[in-house]
C-alpha cells in the first residue's frame, strides 16, 4: 500500500519550444561579414594591391585581368584597390555616424525614460516631430546648411538617428524604470544618477544596439545616396556612393564599375541587417527596436 | 462601419500645429547657414546692387521672427518667394514640378502595394518554403538601393534590350502611353523595395491574425476559410499595413529624389537637388516645404483610415 | 432513447519536442438530446481539448483516434466542408473569454447576422431582423440600435450574451459550452448560466458544459463525466455524482471545496501534480497520488457500473457498491 500523499513528481506541461526571432544563423553571418568588412575596411592600405590613385591612360576602362580581378576605370585606376579604399570611407561614415547618434541620443532616451512625466514629454515631443521628417529628405536639408564632404556627410546622417536612438532607448528605459528592483535600489538611497547608469542603462542598451545595426547598414544606403548625387563625400575620395557616380557614364563599355559597388552595398548592408536579426534574439526580448 | 468624423476632426486640429512647427524647424535650419545667403548663392554673379536687391527681396535685414511670420504670410496665400537665380516665383517652379513626383510615388507605391500584398498573404497562408523565400525577398528588397536598382534596369531594358527609353518625361495629358513608359522603370526601382517591406508587415500582421481566438471562434461558426482570409483577417492586419504605408511614404519620397536625377525626370526631387547645389535657399525652403506638408498630409489620411478600419482607435482606445 | 453525442474510444495525441502526448485517452461518452451534460476535470486534463476534437478544430498537428457519432454519422471521419456545414449550425461552440472572441473590427449585429447567412439561404435583411431578435432573446437591451456598435462597446458578460446568441442563431442541437462564466464575475456567471440554461430549455438544445468548477455543475447540470488526466473516471446523473462520489479522484475534489471543510483548518489539498502525459502511469492515471492506490492499479481499471447510470473507473469498485475500507475521505453528510 503506497502511503497517503506519496506523488511522483510530475513533469511541468511540455511546452512547444518558443521559436526565437533570429537564432544562430542570422547572427553568425551577420556578424561574419561585417567583422570581415571592417577588417577590409582597416587594412585597406595593405591589401589594396595597388596604389588606388595611380592613374594609367593606357588602362582606362580595361577589362579585368588575373592580377587587377575588378579591371580599370575611368581614369585607369585599379578598381579593386579604389573598392577598398571606398569602403572605408563609406564604413568610416556608417560607423562614425551610429556611434556620435548613439552618444548624443542614448543619454537622451535614457533621461526621457527614466524620469518620465513631463521631461518625457519635454524631450521627446521634438525628438518624434523629428521622427516624422522622411529621413533622406532631413538628410539633404542638413547638408544645404552644413556643407558638403566626409564629415558633413557623417554629422548629417547622425542628426537622423539620433531620434531614432533616443525613441529606442526612451522605450526601453520606461519598462525598466518601472520595475521593482529599482524601486529597491532607490530604497536603499542609489542616487538617481546611479540608478541610471547601474540598473537601467545595461537593460536599456541592448535594443539600442540592435538599432545601432540596422542604423548602420542604412547610413550605408545614405551616404550612397548622397554621395551618388554630388552632396556627400567628393571626389576623389572614393566612396561607394562617388564609385557608383562615376561608373554610372560607362555602362556599356564597362558595367562591372557600376555593378561592384552595388553589390558591395548590398553585402555591406545584408550583413548589417542580419547581424541586427540575430542580435535581436539576445538583446531585445521585448521587442522594442523596430 | 462608420466614418469617424469625431477622430477626423481631432486629428486635422492636431495637424496644424504640427506644419506650423515644421515650418518653423525648415525656416530655421536653413537660416542657421554661416555667411550672407544672399552673396552665396549669387556666388561668382554677386555685384554689390544684386546683392543688394536680393537681400532686400528676401529681407534679410529683418529679425529672424519678422522675416519668418512673412515668409508664412505668403505661404498661406501662396506665395512661396522667389528663385533669384531663375528670376521665377518659387511656387512656379514647385507648381511644374510636383505632378511628376506624386505621378513617381503614386505608380511606386501601387507596385509596392501589388506585388507586396499578395507575396505577404501567400507566405501567410502557406508557411514552409514560400514563407522562407518571402524572408529572402525582403532582405533583398531592404539590402539593395534603390537607385543601384534603377540603374541596373536602365542598363537592361534601355541599354541591353532598348525597350524603354532611359530618361525623359512628357505630361499625361500630352502623351497617356509616352509618359506611363517613362515611369515604369523608376516605380519599379522606387517600388521594388518598399514591396519587400509591405510583404514582411502583410504576413507578421495576417499571422497573428490567424492565430487570434476570434478566428477560432469564426471558425466554430463555420465561416468558410476563404471568408475568414479576406473579410476578417485582413480587416484586422489592415491598420498595420495602412499604418506601414503611411511611413513607407516618407521613405518614398526621399528616394524619389535620387531616382528623378537617375531618370530625368523633372519633379520636386530634382528642383531639390538643383537649388541645393546652386544654395538657392528661397527654393530648397519652399521645396522642403511642400514635401513635408505632403508627408503629413499621407499621414493624416493614414491615420482616418486606420481609425476608420478599427473602430477601438475611433474612440480613442488602443489598437 | 438514442444518443444525440457519443463518442467511443476518443483519443487524442498531440506531437511535443518530448514525445507524442496523450492528452485524451480512450474516451467515451454519451449526451441525450435535450440534456445539460458537465465535464469536469481540472485545467489540463484534456476536456477542452474533447470538445475542439468533436468540432474539428484541433491544431494540425494533433493525431485523433476513435469516434465521435453525431446525427448518425462519425464527425472525425467527415471532411472539411462537411464538417464546416455542421459547425454553427447543428453543432455550435462557445468559448471561454467573451474579450477575444469576437471580432474587434466589425458590428455586433452583423456577426450575428454572419452565423445565420453562412447556413441559411436568406436576404441580409432577414437575416438582420433576425439577429436583433436574438440580441433581444439574450437580454441585451435597445437591440436595434446596439446591432451596429463594435465589441469594445459591451462588457465582458454582454459579449458572452453576443456569444451565446450567435450559438443559438440556427437552432442547434448541441452546444458545447467551454467555461463560458469562468472569465466572468460572480453575479454575471449566475446571469449567463441562467440563459443559457432557459434558451436550451426552450428549444431543447443539448449542452456540454465544459468546466473546472463543482458549483456550476451542481447549479444547472443533468449529467455529469469526471475526467483526469485524459480519461472519464467517473459519470452519472450529477446529482448522484456530487453528494455519493464513486472514484477517489472525485471524492477529493469534492473535499477540496471550502465548503466542505467544516474544520477550521487547512484546506483539503490533493498532493501531488498531474502526470506527465508524454509518459504517463501504466494503468490507473490517478494512481499516483490515490491516498487508496493498491497493486491492481497498475492495470487500466474499467467502468463499472454503479446502478441508475452511474459509473466509475476503479478497481476499489470492482467487488460491487462495498467502498474500500481505507477510505480517509469520510463523508460528512453534507
Amino acid at each position: 500500500m503506497s502511503a497517503a500523499g506519496a506523488a511522483t513528481p510530475a513533469a511541468a506541461p511540455r511546452r512547444l519550444a518558443r521559436r526565437r526571432e533570429g537564432g544562430t544563423w542570422s547572427l553568425r553571418v551577420g556578424a561574419g561579414i561585417v567583422v570581415a568588412l571592417v577588417l577590409v575596411a582597416v587594412c585597406a592600405s595593405v591589401l589594396a594591391p595597388h596604389d588606388r590613385d595611380a592613374i594609367s591612360a593606357t588602362d582606362v576602362l580595361g577589362a579585368p585581368t588575373p592580377s587587377h580581378p575588378l579591371g580599370f576605370d575611368e581614369a585607369g585606376r585599379d578598381v579593386l584597390s579604389r573598392l577598398l579604399y571606398a569602403y572605408r570611407v563609406s564604413l568610416g561614415v556608417a560607423l562614425g555616424s551610429v556611434g556620435v547618434a548613439l552618444l548624443v541620443g542614448v543619454p537622451i532616451g535614457l533621461v526621457a525614460g527614466f524620469y518620465g512625466r513631463w521631461i518625457d514629454l519635454l524631450l521627446m515631443r521634438p525628438i518624434d516631430m523629428m521622427l516624422a521628417f522622411p529621413a533622406l529628405l532631413l538628410s539633404f536639408v542638413l547638408i544645404a546648411v552644413i556643407g558638403t564632404g566626409v564629415r558633413a556627410a557623417i554629422i548629417a546622417i547622425a542628426a537622423i538617428f539620433i531620434p531614432v536612438f533616443a525613441r529606442v532607448v526612451r522605450t526601453a528605459a520606461l519598462t525598466v524604470s518601472s520595475l521593482a528592483y529599482v524601486d529597491a535600489a532607490r530604497a536603499r538611497g542609489a542616487s538617481n544618477l546611479s540608478i541610471m547608469l547601474r540598473h537601467v542603462l545595461p537593460n536599456a542598451i541592448g535594443p539600442a544596439l540592435v538599432q545601432a545595426s540596422i542604423l548602420a547598414g542604412i547610413a550605408i544606403q545614405i551616404e550612397a545616396a548622397i554621395s551618388f548625387v554630388g552632396l556627400g563625400v567628393q571626389p576623389p575620395t572614393p566612396s561607394l556612393g562617388v564609385m557608383l557616380a562615376d561608373g554610372r557614364n560607362f555602362l556599356s563599355q564597362a558595367p562591372w564599375l557600376e555593378i561592384v559597388p552595388g553589390c558591395a552595398i548590398a553585402v555591406s548592408v545584408l550583413g548589417f541587417i542580419l547581424l541586427a536579426d540575430g542580435l535581436r534574439g539576445r538583446l531585445d526580448p521585448y521587442g522594442v527596436s523596430r | 462601419m462608420r466614418i469617424p468624423w469625431l477622430f477626423l476632426l481631432r486629428r486635422l486640429v492636431l495637424t496644424i500645429p504640427v506644419l506650423g512647427a515644421m515650418s518653423v524647424v525648415v525656416f530655421l535650419v536653413l537660416h542657421l547657414v554661416p555667411g550672407d545667403p544672399a552673396r552665396t548663392m549669387l556666388g561668382l554673379r554677386a555685384t554689390p546692387e544684386l546683392v543688394e536687391e536680393v537681400r532686400a527681396s528676401m529681407r534679410l535685414d529683418e529679425s529672424l521672427p519678422s522675416q519668418y511670420l512673412h515668409w508664412i504670410e505668403g505661404v498661406v496665400q501662396g506665395d512661396l518667394g522667389r528663385d533669384h537665380l531663375a528670376g521665377q516665383p518659387v511656387g512656379e517652379i514647385i507648381g511644374g514640378a510636383l505632378p511628376v513626383t506624386f505621378e513617381l510615388a503614386f505608380l511606386s507605391m501601387l507596385v509596392a502595394l501589388g506585388v507586396g500584398l499578395p507575396a505577404g498573404i501567400l507566405a501567410a497562408r502557406r508557411p514552409g518554403r514560400v514563407r522562407r523565400a518571402t524572408e529572402g525577398f525582403v532582405i533583398l528588397g531592404t539590402s539593395i538601393p534603390d537607385f543601384w536598382l534603377g540603374i541596373m534596369l536602365i542598363t537592361l531594358f534601355s541599354t541591353a534590350l532598348a525597350l524603354l527609353p532611359p530618361s525623359g518625361y512628357v505630361p499625361f495629358a500630352d502623351d497617356p502611353i509616352g509618359n506611363l513608359r517613362y515611369f515604369v522603370m523608376p516605380a519599379l526601382a522606387l517600388g521594388l523595395g518598399q514591396a519587400a517591406f509591405i510583404a514582411r508587415t502583410t504576413r507578421a500582421a495576417v499571422e497573428d491574425v490567424l492565430r487570434a481566438p476570434f478566428v477560432l471562434f469564426l471558425r466554430a461558426k463555420g465561416v468558410p476559410e476563404p471568408v475568414i482570409l479576406w473579410r476578417h483577417a485582413l480587416r484586422n492586419a489592415a491598420p498595420q499595413i495602412v499604418t506601414v504605408v503611411g511611413i513607407l511614404t516618407g521613405v518614398l519620397l526621399g528616394g524619389a529624389i535620387v531616382i528623378e536625377t537617375i531618370f530625368g525626370l523633372p519633379g520636386l526631387g530634382r528642383v531639390l537637388i538643383t537649388a541645393i547645389e546652386q544654395r538657392n535657399y528661397t527654393v530648397v525652403q519652399g521645396a522642403v516645404l511642400v514635401i513635408a506638408a505632403t508627408f503629413i498630409t499621407v499621414n493624416l489620411v493614414t491615420d482616418v483610415l486606420v481609425a476608420w478600419l478599427d473602430p477601438r482607435v475611433a474612440d480613442g482606445g488602443a489598437a | 432513447m438514442s444518443a444525440l453525442l457519443s463518442a467511443e474510444g476518443l483519443s487524442v495525441r498531440y506531437r511535443t519536442p518530448a514525445g507524442p502526448a496523450s492528452v485524451v485517452d480512450r474516451v467515451d461518452l454519451s449526451i441525450a438530446p435535450g440534456e445539460i451534460f458537465g465535464l469536469v476535470g481540472e485545467s489540463g486534463c484534456g476536456k477542452t481539448t474533447f470538445a475542439l476534437a468533436a468540432m474539428g478544430l484541433l491544431p494540425a498537428d494533433a493525431e485523433t483516434s476513435g469516434r465521435v457519432v453525431f446525427d448518425g454519422r462519425d464527425l472525425l471521419a467527415l471532411d472539411d466542408e462537411e464538417l464546416r456545414r455542421l459547425r454553427g449550425d447543428r453543432i455550435s461552440m462557445i468559448f471561454q473569454d467573451p474579450l477575444t472572441s469576437l471580432d474587434p473590427t466589425f458590428p455586433v449585429g452583423a456577426q450575428i447576422a454572419e452565423a445565420i447567412l453562412v447556413h441559411r439561404d436568406v436576404t441580409r435583411a432577414e437575416a438582420r431582423r433576425r439577429a436583433i431578435e436574438l440580441l433581444e432573446s439574450v437580454g441585451i437591451p435597445d437591440a436595434a440600435s446596439r446591432y451596429r456598435d463594435p465589441p469594445h462597446r459591451f462588457s465582458g458578460g454582454m459579449r458572452q450574451r453576443v456569444v451565446i446568441a450567435i450559438a443559438l442563431a440556427n437552432e442547434p442541437a448541441l452546444v458545447l459550452a467551454d467555461e463560458p462564466t469562468t472569465a466572468l464575475d460572480v453575479r454575471v456567471q449566475a446571469q449567463i448560466l441562467a440563459l443559457l440554461r432557459r434558451r436550451c430549455d426552450e428549444h431543447g438544445t443539448a449542452v456540454l458544459l465544459v468546466t473546472h468548477d463543482l458549483g456550476v455543475v451542481a447549479e444547472v447540470c443533468d449529467r455529469v463525466a469526471v475526467m483526469y488526466a485524459g480519461r472519464v473516471v467517473e459519470t452519472g446523473p450529477a446529482a448522484a455524482v456530487l453528494s455519493s462520489p464513486a472514484h477517489p479522484y472525485t471524492k477529493a475534489l469534492l473535499a477540496a471545496l471550502p465548503a466542505r471543510t467544516r474544520q477550521r483548518g487547512a484546506l483539503e489539498v490533493i498532493a501531488g501534480e498531474i502526470p506527465d502525459l508524454v509518459t504517463p502511469p501504466p494503468g490507473c492515471r490517478f494512481a499516483p497520488r490515490c491516498p487508496v492506490a493498491h497493486e491492481r492499479c497498475s492495470d487500466v481499471p474499467a467502468m463499472t457500473a454503479l446502478g441508475d447510470g452511474h459509473h466509475g473507473a476503479c478497481w476499489l469498485l470492482d467487488g460491487g457498491p462495498a467502498r474500500a475500507a481505507a477510505s480517509p475521505v469520510e463523508e460528512d453528510g453534507s
